[in-house]
């Protein structure tokens, strides 16, 4: 079995948040949500200088050393006040070099990135179910082989609009499925944090 | 900061089908720009169409909701710089508003 590179899952996941919107989608935004959004100022087609993404290649303190997927070099300062996520909401010490990472924060004038969250070795994979064991689903993602690792106390399902509960029972193989893990780095494995199935 | 659409073309609409679950989204083609808002926390961002999708008819029926404001049916996939900027990444979708 084939191992994914960090890069080959983020660029299959890089577009994965999924907007789910409603009848009212279509109405149009008022002027005064759009002016307080900062993020509106950016020109789209010019990189966010408030977002990072990478492998780390060094901790220093409470600064990440980040190499990008373009070579780029970030140094991304975790605070008491930022929000980590890996596989769950977690503290410092359970980031790694080697991880990978998207961050969003502030960019300083001295090039640092202060961040307010940083999601490390998160994946987002629409696949297939092509196999499942009691803690493993096999999946086929674009016809690439990925082991999800069904992650006792923290695995949930979302089955379309129910809430999200520990019973994966309802999954079948050959559905397709949204799955929301943790990478395992240099590895096609991942532990599964929220799998969405149609019901 | 981009996204995918699924009616960016007639063989991106073939696949994606939106009609299926009674979305009647516009053609809009690579390079148009909406406005996305966060119906969560009415945060908003700026993105571009760049390719094609979610595949909408796979989902039907979805829904999701922030409190008393929900969405249904998944109409477009934003890439993780443009996601960020409105919810967390690790909530996967969120409903929203397309301008």
């Amino acid at each position: 079995m084939s191992s994914l590179g960090r890069r080959r899952f983020l660029s299959s996941a890089a577009l994965g948040g999924a907007a789910v919107v409603g009848a009212t989608a279509f109405g149009s935004v008022a002027p005064e949500q759009a002016l307080a959004s900062p993020s509106l100022e950016l020109d789209p087609a010019l990189p966010d200088p408030n977002f990072a993404e990478g492998r780390i290649s060094a901790i220093t303190g409470s600064m990440l050393m980040v190499t990008g997927s373009d070579r780029t070099l970030h140094r991304i300062h975790v605070t008491d006040g930022t929000s980590l996520w890996k596989l769950r909401p977690t503290t410092f010490d359970a980031i790694k070099v080697g991880d990978g990472l998207y961050a969003r924060g502030l960019k300083l004038d001295d090039g640092t990135l202060a961040a307010d969250s940083v999601w490390v070795n998160i994946v987002n994979l629409t696949a297939h179910i092509t196999a499942m064991e009691r803690d493993v689903l096999h999946l086929d993602h674009h016809g690439d082989r990925v082991v999800g690792h069904v992650v006792a106390g923290t695995t949930a399902a979302v089955y379309n609009d129910t809430p999200a509960v520990s019973d994966l029972s309802l999954l079948q193989v050959g559905k397709h499925v949204q799955v929301i893990g943790a990478w395992r780095p240099d590895t096609n494995e991942v532990d599964i944090a929220t799998v969405f199935a149609a019901a | 900061m981009q996204c995918a659409w699924p009616n960016a073309s007639n063989n991106c609409f073939d696949i994606t089908r939106p009609d299926k679950c009674g979305k009647n989204l516009v053609r809009r083609t690579c390079g148009h720009q909406f406005t996305i808002t966060s119906l969560c926390n009415n945060k908003a961002v700026r993105v571009k169409i760049a390719d094609c999708g979610p595949q909408t008819d796979l989902w039907c029926g979805e829904k999701t909701c922030c409190g008393a404001k929900c969405g249904t049916n998944r109409i477009m996939d934003l890439t993780p710089a443009a996601y960020s900027a409105i919810g967390s990444l690790s909530g996967g979708r969120l409903p929203c508003t397309v301008a």
